[in-house]
């Protein structure tokens, strides 16, 4: 049916598409001819291009600038058909049917109306059969797309039925296909009545053609030569009247399926269908638009379920002796509709003579069309009206033989062979009515095993999609179990989809085989199936070759349908294969995957996949802490691109991250401050530009997409506050749509709970502390309590939280000295102010707020304005020496207060819970003060318990003041001491029930989680990992110099180097550029220390370890 | 030429006198113009510069320049489809067909088929050469051979024009600038002709400047004469110096000369047009940023305006690498099986190939 009005559709179209226009400049007419050329080649992506310029070019003709909506709202119908994406699909058809719109709007006449309202109507025919196919589908609002596509049907109808008043002398408004095609055939008409001069054609009735011949002419030969050409006119446009009708007849049959059938709407439907092809049955009678009409009326007169009716109007279709291939398609078509009719009927009757009678009309005539060979079957090729045919002859055929005696031998016999034959034929191409056909076959004695039958690269294609099919069915199911808690059951059906999806890869991997070894090979075919396989690989975890079919499929046929789908999975398969712990395999799949992304950006920049790549190419870049890419990536992210905002937003918080990271490092290690700024400043911008997008949205994006906007709009307002530019901060913090205040003050649980209120909470609260907000501050301070919760580790929780402003504050103050501004007095007046604040609001809290969480809110803070060197250049040492001291006394005030019996009982319960959290930092205060024994005290307490011994926090803190007083007690001269804890600050101490890792053991404790992912998580572990691996090699490198046997020495040099050599050769990117920077530069003092005049970093050591290929030294961390 | 007029008039009186009523009538020789016009009669005469034909007792002079085919009456078949070869600049072929001749077919031949037969396998055998870049002395020695031997033929100027284009093949830029010169004796529009060939010469020595000007001084010469000649003799020195404005960076003046040429063009003129769109693609593309216009322009060459065998395969040389680049390497595959199927021998194919191997 597709096909018929398609082609009606098509043909008109191309009357007004191409073929020169008389009077044409020689641009316009090459214009129009390549438009008809583009549109036969499967280009209207180039088609847009050409009506973009020819709309531009003010040499262009004003009337061929009118035809280019209607021509571009082809190219766009073109370009639907290649896009695989269902709603940028309906996008462009929404935009077709706009631009045919506009075109119709200019009030267009004769052929370019015609063709324009008849393009309109198929293809909203053709949206209105996507919802109603969309409908069927398991799983869909199957109501809502019905109403959907019954909608686009009434439109269709609409644009195709005539409005034009039965009896209406003048036609003076085109509203639709059939108007235009009545007005084109009346003038036509006219203009021969009055060449004529003698009443003919009238217009009277529009589309009958009497049949009678004029007889001889007796005008002069010119106006016979024009009338002849009218006469030609006049046929032209009824047989598009004609094809009108016969769309509309189509497009309300159509309508029928979006109800149920046999419902009282589905059979209107098809009545008013009926009507109309009976009536044009009833009109041409057995012309070749009459017997289409036929077919069609007799098909709605089946599917009414009047089957004796249907046979009889089928009749004549199905004795039609043409051997055109419409015709036998045609006769096929009808055949198998009246093969339907009488299974149908013969089952129903009764009386099994009158039954036989009925099956007996297969007679031979009909009997030998079913026969008929592949290679005779227009297009050569058994699709589904045919299989259907021969299956049902098969089974009449069957049927019949059944109800003969058995004195009948002879011709039951016969009838069974040509039924044996007809079902082997159908149950061997194995597509549509394969299985009834084995069952068939098998009945009538002929049994056909598995996979004896001939295969072909569709036939295997076919039988692929129906294991896929299988396997999807089954996934569902596998879901659903799951959903009802019934795992067992959820296994056992997961394993069968499993089989299923192996058989499917199989059978695609024999067919791609087949179809690339054949000589014309179907090149889109093979790219389908190709697509399907590279999913199917996926979902086995077979990776790898995903990943290989995936990739050629990007790169060799990316406009293929199905490509785009295809480097997707590809490139969630390098993901997984990036993963793997072997160092040369990881390797391998990274480059494989920068490359795969790179194309896949650079292809289709502005579409989702683009936008994956993109990420893909920004979470490597993240990785390897590669400031400089995320900088480029942003740069070419394009500005039309619908996921521009997320990704802006996404680098421009990375980046932020990047740049204060750099400005922790140490001189010789930190990129120049030029640089720090300039990512600082696309940070921004970035981070500016994504927020923008969502300034007028009334909400927040819901899921990821949210926490997304939440998190960049947190980093920017910690960049305000550390620029100084409170403004800026207070603004976006209580913005009405994304301020981290504003959210994490809110009610959505999704940002009043959790990391971002955490966070969200600390800044606000410093901000409103900083601009004297003291209210405010005060509800930040409730907030984040209620934030840190009730639970056990709630005391833990909220520590870190106030640790973290603290250090917030610290960074600021650390920012504010950065560079050579340290020792501006403009700098020292603001850092003066800014600590001034945090005093006031602090010694007052201390004073009127003496719940235990907020002293321990103000020590804290102290405690981390007084700890830390960054500060030194902006904060006297007097100072914060006074910071730490009123720090410790807070802590050690409240520590006093817990056996206090004066306290009351809740308060003292209170300080106990926060107790290990106090004696952490306490110790981190004795630390600063260099008072290591009482420092470890504290440690030792808190590690005593075997609980806490599991903390990474309280293991990188031991650790740390191991090596901290190791390196004090060298410095005081007692190397003795110095060598001992730092051994321990490296391999740990076990002093029963005190457990203290070392740096060794905390690497090694990381490892795993460290490299199990590229989530924030991970790369927090990853980033410790390194650390905790520096430490170890440097406290041996320190403990190599203090003297001892040269052996001892020596021994030292080399674990250290090892230590090293180890690290890079299972991560050869050590965490990026910074990291390998800090080993390099360590393993040439161990170098030195080994009698290297001129110590080579890793070059030697790759020289040393006879390495053919020396580890990459940068790209991504594995 | 006079024997022929007689034997034809002979033929004339014995059909009159009916003596021969048995014998069927001959066929009438035929010339058709560059316009696509045929005119039918008897030629009677035939020199480098016109043909004069005798129809209906009538003889009328025709311009060499006008005419693109003359095909005499009793040729045999396999001449006539050799030159429709050679037309197409096909010259295996058209030796193939010439081949197929027995020496019994040429047997009571007029001289002037003999002739035409001469030039023809000479032609051919230069064609041949200049697709292959094989033989290209042997088709340099069989023009001169028959320019040496029938220097009067009405193929003068194109068996020089041929002999100054195997010339420049070879690299003998000197020579084949006198070959061409030979044109300058003609009359005014082959002498435009002349002066596009050398322009064209220098064109492929690189010397765009020179050959700019030479482009400039046959279009002025070209402006002189009237009619159809004139307008496309004109056309062709404009568009050669488009070409040479492409070349010496100046894209955007060149593409100021091919869109007023495609202004003045006629729509059903495909041969032209499918010259002025290359001229068009070759200056857009070297714009650099104007790829997208340049895929319109050959694509407009490749998929309407493709009768013309060496803008067809430029087109599809360069829709090859224009799709390459603007990520599209199904439609680039497309293109270069096009150029490989279609045109084998092509320069454009050759320089593909060397791409590839590159």
């Amino acid at each position: 049916m597709r096909t018929v009005y398609g082609a009606a559709a098509l043909a008109i179209l191309f009357l007004s598409a191409s073929g020169a226009v008389r009077g044409e400049s020689a641009a316009e007419s090459s214009t129009r001819s390549l438009l008809g050329r583009l549109e036969d080649e499967q280009m209207p992506d180039v088609m847009l291009w050409v009506i973009e310029r020819a709309n531009a070019d003010p040499k262009v003709s004003a009337a061929f600038k009118k035809e280019l909506p209607f021509l571009r709202a082809t190219a766009l119908v073109g370009t639907s058909r290649n896009e695989p994406d269902a709603a940028k699909r309906a996008g462009l058809l929404d935009e077709a049917e706009k631009s045919i719109d506009a075109f119709l709007a200019t009030s267009p006449a004769g052929d370019l109306a015609i063709g324009a309202y008849t393009q309109k109507s198929n293809l909203l025919i053709e949206r209105g059969r996507s919802k109603l196919d969309q409908a069927k589908r398991p799983g869909q609002d199957a109501q809502k797309l019905s109403a959907e596509g019954a909608a686009f049907l009434d439109a269709a109808v609409k644009s195709l039925k005539a409005t034009v008043k039965p009896g209406q002398a003048t036609i003076t408004t085109i509203a639709s296909a059939e108007d235009a095609v009545l007005r084109s055939l009346r003038e036509v008409d006219a203009k021969i009545k009055a060449l004529k001069g003698d009443g003919k054609g009238d217009g009277k009735d529009d589309d009958k053609d009497d049949g009678k011949k004029d007889g001889p002419s007796k005008l002069p030969p010119a106006q016979q030569k024009e009338l002849d050409r009218l006469g030609e006119e006049q046929t032209k446009y009824r047989g598009k009247l004609l094809s009108i009708r016969l769309m509309t007849g189509a497009a309300i049959f159509e309508k029928s399926r979006a109800f149920p059938a046999g419902s009282k709407e589905a059979r209107a439907m098809l009545e008013e269908s009926s009507g109309i092809f009976q009536g044009l049955t009833e009109k041409y009678g057995p012309t070749t638009a009459g017997t289409f009409a036929r077919y069609y009326w007799g098909r709605n007169t089946a599917l009414l379920g009047k089957h004796e009716m249907a046979a009889e109007t089928l009749a004549p279709v199905v004795v039609l002796d043409e051997k055109s291939p419409l015709a036998v398609s045609l006769r096929a078509k009808a055949v198998n509709v009246s093969l339907e009719c009488w299974l149908a009927m013969a089952a129903a009757e009764k009386d099994a003579a009158k039954a036989t009678d009925i099956l007996k009309r297969v007679d031979e005539i009909v009997r030998k069309f079913a026969l008929t060979p592949v290679d005779k079957i227009p297009g050569r090729k058994l699709d589904a009206e045919w299989l259907g045919l021969k299956y049902r002859t098969a089974a009449v055929l069957d049927a019949w033989a059944d109800k003969l005696d058995t004195k009948d031998r002879q011709a039951k016999s016969v009838l069974q062979r040509d039924a044996k034959k007809l079902a082997t034929e159908v149950a061997t191409a194995n597509k549509d009515f394969a299985k009834e056909a084995r069952e068939l076959a098998a009945k009538l004695g002929k049994d056909l095993p598995e996979g004896s039958e001939e295969k072909n690269f569709a036939a295997l294609v076919a039988d692929a999609r129906v294991s896929f099919a299988g396997m999807q069915e089954k996934q569902i199911e596998v879901k659903k179990l799951r959903a009802e808690g019934k795992e067992t059951e959820a296994e056992a059906a997961a394993k069968l989809a499993g089989v299923d999806r192996d058989a499917a890869a199989k059978l695609l991997e024999e067919a791609i085989k087949m179809g690339e070894a054949e000589k014309q090979p179907d090149e889109a075919a093979l790219n389908s199936a190709r697509s399907l396989l590279t999913f199917l690989y996926y979902d086995a975890r077979r990776f790898a070759e995903s990943a290989a079919l995936g990739t050629m499929l990007t790169e060799r046929y990316p406009n293929a349908v199905g490509s785009r789908q295809s480097s997707r999975v590809a490139l969630a398969s390098l993901q997984q294969l990036a993963l793997q712990a072997d160092p040369a395999a990881n390797k391998e799949a990274k480059a494989k995957l920068t490359a795969l992304a790179t194309t896949m950006s650079a292809a289709w920049p502005a579409e989702n996949e683009g936008a994956d790549a993109f990420m893909v190419l920004l979470n490597m870049a993240l990785e390897s802490h590669d400031a400089a890419t995320m900088a480029v990536l942003l740069g070419k992210f394009p500005a039309e691109s619908p996921r521009r905002a997320e990704f802006a937003m996404r680098a421009g918080t990375a980046l932020r991250r990047e740049a204060q990271d750099a400005r922790k490092l140490e001189d010789s290690l930190r990129p120049d401050q030029d640089i720090i700024d300039g990512w600082n400043a696309t940070a921004r911008s970035a981070i500016d530009e994504g927020l923008a997008s969502l300034d007028k949205a009334a909400t927040m994006p819901a899921g990821a997409g949210g926490k997304l906007a939440a998190g960049a709009a947190l980093s920017r307002v910690q960049m305000s506050l550390d620029e100084g530019d409170r403004e800026t901060a207070g603004r976006l913090l209580e913005h009405p749509v994304f301020g981290p205040w504003t959210l994490a003050s809110g009610g959505d649980p999704a940002f009043a709970q959790g990391q971002f209120a955490e966070g969200a909470l600390t800044v606000s609260l410093r901000h409103f502390i900083a601009t004297e907000q003291l209210d405010k501050a005060q509800a930040a301070m409730q907030a984040l309590e209620k934030a840190a919760g009730e639970g056990e580790e709630a005391s833990a929780k909220l520590t870190g939280m106030y640790l973290s402003m603290g250090r917030d504050l610290q960074s600021q103050l650390e920012a504010l000295g950065g560079g050579d501004k340290g020792t501006s007095p403009e700098v020292r007046e603001r850092a003066t102010k800014i600590l001034a604040g945090f005093e006031k609001f602090l010694d007052g809290l201390a004073k009127r707020d003496k719940k235990i969480s907020s002293q321990i809110w103000v020590a804290t803070t102290y405690y981390t304005l007084g700890s830390g060197s960054g500060t030194g250049a902006v904060v006297p040492k007097a100072k914060t020496e006074q910071y730490l001291d009123r720090a410790g006394e807070t802590y050690a005030g409240l520590l006093a207060a817990k056996d206090d019996s004066s306290v009351p009982e809740k308060d003292r319960a209170d300080i106990g819970r926060f107790e290990p959290s106090i004696r952490l930092k306490m110790a981190g205060i004795f630390k600063e003060r260099g008072k290591w024994d009482a420092a470890q005290e504290q440690i030792d307490w808190i590690l005593a318990d075997a609980k806490r011994q599991n903390s990474l926090e309280i293991q990188t803190q031991a650790a740390d003041l191991l090596e901290a007083a190791g390196r004090a007690a060298l410095a005081a001269g007692d190397s003795a001491k110095g060598d001992a804890l730092l051994r321990e600050a490296a391999a740990g101490r076990k002093a029963p029930p005190i457990m203290i890792w070392g740096w060794g053991g905390i690497a090694n404790k990381l490892s795993r989680q460290a490299f199990s992912s590229s989530d924030e998580k991970a790369m927090k572990a990853r980033a410790q990992f390194f650390e905790a691996r520096l430490h170890v090699a440097d406290t041996l490198l320190t403990r190599s110099k203090l003297g001892g046997t040269a052996a001892d020495r020596d021994k030292r040099l080399d674990t250290a180097k090892n230590a090293i050599s180890m690290t890079r050769k299972l991560y050869p990117d050590l965490g990026g550029e910074v990291f390998q920077k800090r080993f390099e530069k360590l393993l040439r003092e161990v170098q030195k220390e080994q009698g290297a005049a001129n110590p080579g970093g890793f070059s030697q050591l790759d020289q040393e370890a006879g390495a053919s290929a020396p580890p990459a030294t940068s790209g991504a961390t594995p | 030429m006079a024997s022929r007029r007689i034997a034809r008039m002979t033929w004339a009186a014995l059909i009159v006198m009916g003596s021969v009523a048995t014998t069927p009538a001959a066929s009438p020789d035929r010339v058709k113009l560059v316009t696509g016009v045929e005119i039918q009669g008897n030629i009677i005469d035939a020199t480098p510069d016109a043909i004069d034909i005798e129809v209906r007792n009538e003889t009328k002079k025709y311009p060499i320049e006008t005419i693109r085919e003359i095909r005499f009456g009793d040729e045999p078949e396999e001449l006539r489809s050799a030159r429709t070869l050679l037309l197409r600049k096909d010259g295996a072929r058209a030796l193939d067909e010439l081949n197929k001749l027995e020496p019994v077919d040429l047997e009571g031949l007029e001289k002037e088929i003999l002739v035409e037969l001469a030039f023809v396998r000479a032609a051919a055998t230069t064609r041949k050469a200049l697709a292959t870049a094989e033989g290209l002395p042997a088709g340099q020695k069989a023009l001169n051979d028959f320019a040496t031997t029938y220097p009067r033929t009405h193929h003068l100027y194109a068996v020089q024009e041929l002999l100054g284009d195997v010339l420049a093949r070879q690299g003998k830029f000197a020579e084949a600038a006198a070959a061409y010169r030979e044109l300058d004796k003609g009359p005014p529009a082959i002498k435009v002709r002349a002066a596009t060939l050398k322009a064209g010469l220098l064109s492929e020595q690189e010397k765009y400047p020179e050959a700019a000007r030479e482009y400039e001084l046959a279009a002025k010469v070209a402006a002189a004469i009237e009619g159809d000649t004139g307008k496309r003799a004109k056309l062709g020195a404009e568009l050669g110096r488009a070409r040479c404005l492409t070349r010496l960076g100046k894209p955007a003046d060149a593409i100021l000369v091919a869109t007023g040429i495609l202004e003045e063009a006629d729509a059903d003129d495909s041969e032209t047009l499918a010259r002025v769109f290359a001229v068009l693609g070759d200056a857009q593309r070297a714009a650099g940023d104007r790829d997208r216009d340049a895929l319109i322009s050959f694509l407009t060459v490749g998929l309407v305006h493709n009768t013309v065998p060496e803008q067809t395969a430029e087109a599809l040389f360069n829709l090859s690498e224009l799709w390459e680049k603007t990520k599209n390497p199904e439609r680039a595959r497309k293109a270069r099986q096009d150029l490989e199927t279609s045109y084998p021998d092509s320069p454009w194919t050759k320089k593909l190939q060397a791409v590839k191997a590159s």
